[in-house]
């Protein structure tokens, strides 16, 4: 009986223990990304703008697998959190200042207390009701952004507001340098932060929640303040996103808020695989350069391609490609880490 | 000194006009290894939702160390002290073993809101983790998934993480279902070392596991306490024979 009681005074314990977590590692599909989010600094040539909108992609992804991938809350409506984002970056440059980092945390401030409020119902359900509040959500304020015409602009949008150079020193230039290095910052400090939380005691009881929600309640954990926590965090990081978004473009329209917008990022973490960080990079990157150049190819058709290739990515890479590509670089690396 | 953990008084739950527990009077000690019988469908597992705050009851009460806790919330009620295993395996099946534990020990430790600190490098953690993999055996399958695992070791996997809460009360439900002969023998082992000042009840239907466990026996029939009494008074009442020991030979 004493086996139970006394803790067996190792002071340190096994180094494979702390190895049997899976924790999220840089991967070689991480360096890989940020390699080419550099390298592609110097040769995107025309396409800056192009970079720039995959990076909010995949801020704005990632803010949903941290939702949808790691807490198993279903949400079809992350659109909402971008444009409120959007939207509060714009009118606080409007109508307050014009520095843009103050606007980021603007954004996502706004965007947090709207996840906070809406958080209290959507997370009562599960599953499909789930689903279904949160597109409604984004419907109802999609209509309210579209008739409140004196502070949306209704459906012609906000613009014409200045933002003023980065710390007072980079300023925004027409060929959109200044907007892609700004964009990579904030991704890098969003992803450096979502790894923090996903590796956290936080992230791993996320995790249990999503996978079995009534034995996380049974081992005297909170479920529905964690749940409210994560969510209210993942709203910001889209509000930032949104934000950057209203930041480098100029411009606020009521796309930001829409159902396909949610969609779609929905559609880059199938691509690019859930619960798992990098799933959000290279969906985002594949679907934003996907979408980008079916539409040139064919302007009407190019929705059909998108849904061919999704019909795809989840034929042949059910987890997404992410896995995929790490497994790749883990036959590579095998004869460095195992012995 | 008065040495009562758990009390339960007038308990009665029903599902519409079926009462499924009908006014059961329980108390259970320091230390208690108490045994918790009957046929299929008596009313054991209610009893347990009952105690444990999944079900609320439709009269009576539940004192836990003297406080009435027949209103709390389950998650107040565990961390008062209150564990229990499941009857059906309830784990976390896409985690590995040492991260399913390490769920309980971060509730236990309280750090379940802890947003940084990467947990597979916090040195109680893992240390705790260690312990526990070692005395459930499960060292060798610590990187494993849950959904990859043995029948019998998810069982084990079931027990520490009841046993990671450090509860004052433990209701294992059935810990033996559906284990080869073998394992219930090592199951039986397990619980002979829990620790002395636990109270632990257990529900069982093999008589040997129950028999070689309790100090004190409560057979429940649809719904109301058949008898109590300590093993060799079970053994020996005749009502018991005819409700549960005669039918379960009979399976
Ligand atoms: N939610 C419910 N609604 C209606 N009836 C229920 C409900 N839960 C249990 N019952 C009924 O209550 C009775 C007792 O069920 P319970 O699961 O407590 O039995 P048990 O003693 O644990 O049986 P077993 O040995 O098979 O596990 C059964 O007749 C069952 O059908
Ligand atoms: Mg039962």
């Amino acid at each position: 009986m004493a086996v139970l009681k006394v803790t067996p005074s190792k002071d340190t314990p096994k180094r494979d223990i702390a190895a049997s977590f899976g924790s999220h590692r840089l991967g070689l599909s991480d360096a890989l990304v940020w390699a080419l989010a550099i390298f592609a600094y110097f040769f995107l040539g025309a396409y800056h703008q192009l970079g720039t909108q995959v990076i909010i992609m995949i801020i704005l992804a990632l803010s949903l697998d941290l939702a949808i991938g790691y807490s198993g809350i279903e949400s079809l409506g992350h659109a909402v959190f971008f444009g409120i984002g959007a939207y509060a970056a714009a009118l606080f440059a409007l109508n307050v200042l014009s520095e843009p980092l103050t606007g980021l945390v603007v954004g996502g401030l706004a965007a947090g207390a709207f996840g906070f409020v809406t958080g209290l119902l959507v997370l009562r359900v599960r599953g499909l009701t789930q689903v279904i509040l949160t597109i409604a959500i984004g419907a109802v304020v999609l209509q309210v952004a579209t008739t409140w015409k004196s502070v949306t602009g209704g459906d012609d949008g906000l613009a014409g507001y200045q933002v003023a150079p980065i710390l007072g020193r980079y300023s925004f230039d027409l060929y959109g340098h200044t907007a892609y290095l700004y964009s990579l910052c904030v991704l890098a400090f969003v992803f450096a932060l979502a790894r923090i939380l996903v590796n956290s005691p936080f992230g791993y009881v996320l995790r249990g929640i999503r996978d079995n929600d009534q034995r996380m309640r049974m081992l005297g954990v909170p479920v529905a303040a964690r749940l409210l926590l994560i969510y209210s965090i993942s709203a910001a990081i889209a509000g930032v996103a949104g934000a950057i978004s209203a930041q480098v473009t100029g411009l606020v329209a009521t796309d930001s808020l829409s159902f396909l917008l949610s969609g779609n990022v929905l559609i880059m973490l199938l691509i690019g695989g859930m619960g798992r960080l990098t799933g959000a990079f290279i969906g985002g990157i594949i679907f934003v350069i996907f979408s980008d150049r079916a539409a040139a190819i064919d302007p009407f058709n190019w929705l059909f391609m998108l849904g061919g290739l999704l019909i795809l990515a989840v034929r042949f890479t059910p987890q997404g490609v992410g896995p995929w590509i790490d497994r790749m670089g883990g036959y590579l690396l095998d004869r460095r880490r195992k012995p | 000194m008065n040495d009562t953990v758990l009390e339960i008084v007038g308990l009665h739950k029903s599902f519409g006009a079926l009462a499924v527990t009908r006014n059961i009077n329980f108390r259970l000690e320091i230390g208690a290894r108490h045994a918790l019988i009957g046929p299929n469908g008596a009313g054991k597992t209610t009893l347990v939702n009952l105690i444990t705050g999944a079900l609320a009851p439709s009269s009576g009460s539940i004192r836990l160390e003297g406080r009435d806790i027949t209103r709390y919330s389950p998650q107040r009620r565990v961390s008062l002290g209150l564990a229990r295993t499941f009857q059906i395996n309830s784990l976390f099946p896409s985690m590995t073993v040492v991260e399913n534990i390490a769920l309980a020990v971060v509730a236990n430790m309280h750090i379940d809101a802890k947003l940084w600190g990467a947990l597979n490098r916090r040195k109680q953690v893992l240390i705790e983790l260690e312990r526990l993999l070692d005395v459930f055996n499960l060292s060798g399958s610590a990187c494993q998934l849950i959904s990859n695992l043995a029948y019998g070791q998810r069982r084990l996997v079931e027990l520490a993480l009841a046993l990671a809460l450090k509860p004052k009360v433990l209701i294992l439900d059935e810990p033996a279902a559906g284990l080869p002969k073998e394992d219930s023998g090592k199951l039986s082992e397990l619980l002979r070392r829990l620790p002395a000042d636990l109270a632990v009840i257990v529900i069982e239907h093999d008589m040997q596991i129950v028999f070689g466990f309790a100090d004190r026996i409560t057979v429940l029939a649809e719904g109301s306490v058949l008898t109590q009494g300590t093993p060799s008074e079970i053994r020996a009442d005749a009502k018991v024979r005819e409700v549960y020991l005669g039918q379960a030979r009979n399976d």
